[in-house]
């Protein structure tokens, strides 16, 4: 049998998560649904699920990411795995989900997201990561 | 006597609703009725009758026990899976109403589940969102059942071997399929859908190198 490779468990992870938000596509609006789903799950993940919840919707934004912005899942330079886009730019989605997670609503991936075109908009920084 | 046989009609009436329902009439007439929600956001999808045929509606949010469904008006009707066959929101998301496990006697109601995969004759739905963790919604492995010719659903075993065999019964005439599932190590959870996409791939083809060398 073949073994899944780490790019088709990434995908089928956001997959898994699209299907449990009822969303359509990996878009802005399904970012909105995540932010939504993470400020009504917010009070009672259990601290042993915490972690997995992370992993599981940060696959989903970053899905979102190189779905909507044309990036491209990689590893960034301190070896973390994320979204790399125009071949400039690294984000790290698992770490804006932990952020709201753990912050609310002040550090919504709505924002973060919607904040993507002007980052890539400011002069692009040398490509350090490997895709 | 008119008033006992309007008693059980009132009762057979609820008993048709989800348990988390307050019967009709057991509420003053300026209570909404609470099967039904105002809603906005709900996508353009359609449901699947008893009876099989198909009809339009608005969808909007569901769970593994209830969808609620607008086809004309303002109000979404909340619908359980013992009323329809299964609601479709477009553009590709299949819930299937799964009735009759006999494994899981707490879900006598009935549940929907994801549609993974149909093709050939074959059907596959997993129902995971029926678990309490979180985590085990998102991602854990998933709970699947399958049938086939419209048959009733079995479920798909985590076990390797029980997996095998049940498989091996469903797609014995594919010699590919066979030999991978006696010879390789099958995944249950990970390897059900792509083994029955081989498998309906294989009867299409199949079908049509006959259709080819029949041909004048």
């Amino acid at each position: 049998m073949p073994s899944e490779s780490p790019l088709a468990s990434l995908r089928a992870a956001a997959e898994g998560v699209r299907q449990q938000l009822q969303v359509n596509a990996f878009d802005a609006a399904a970012v909105q649904r995540l932010s939504d789903f993470i400020e009504q799950q917010r009070p009672s993940i259990k601290d042993s699920e915490k972690q997995g919840v992370v992993t599981a919707l940060g696959c989903f934004l970053g899905q979102c990411l190189v779905d909507t912005y044309g990036g491209t899942w990689a590893q960034g330079p301190d070896k973390t795995t994320g979204v790399g886009i125009n071949r400039a730019y690294f984000f790290n989605p698992f770490f804006r989900v932990s952020e709201q997670l753990a912050k609310g609503e002040a550090e919504s991936v709505v924002k973060f997201f919607a904040g993507i075109p002007e980052r890539l908009a400011l002069k692009p920084v040398r490509k350090n990561w490997i895709s | 006597m008119m008033a006992g046989v309007g008693a059980a009609a009132t009762t057979a009436v609820a008993q048709t609703k989800p348990a988390g329902f307050p019967a009709p009439g057991t509420y003053d007439h300026l209570t909404p009725d609470p099967s039904q929600v105002r809603q906005g956001g709900g996508q353009a999808g359609a449901f699947q009758d008893l009876e099989g045929h198909w009809h339009a509606a608005q969808i909007g949010e569901y769970t593994a026990y209830k969808v609620y469904m607008n086809t004309g008006g303002t109000n979404y009707q909340a619908v359980v899976p013992r009323e329809i066959k299964a609601f479709v929101k477009y553009p590709g998301d299949t819930l299937v109403a799964l009735t009759g496990l006999a494994s899981h006697s707490k879900l006598g109601g009935g549940v929907f589940g994801q549609q993974q995969f149909r093709g050939a004759g074959l059907q596959l739905v997993d129902y995971r969102y029926t678990r309490r963790s979180l985590l085990e919604r998102l991602v854990g492995a998933p709970t699947l059942v399958v049938r086939q010719a419209g048959g009733p659903w079995q479920e798909v075993p985590r076990s390797k071997s029980a997996f095998q065999q049940l498989f091996l019964t469903l797609l014995a005439d594919d010699a590919a399929v066979v030999t991978e599932l006696k010879t390789g190590r099958p995944r249950p959870g990970q390897d059900a859908t792509r083994l029955l996409t081989q498998y309906a791939d294989a009867r299409v083809t199949q079908q049509m190198q006959i259709a080819g060398s029949t041909r004048p």
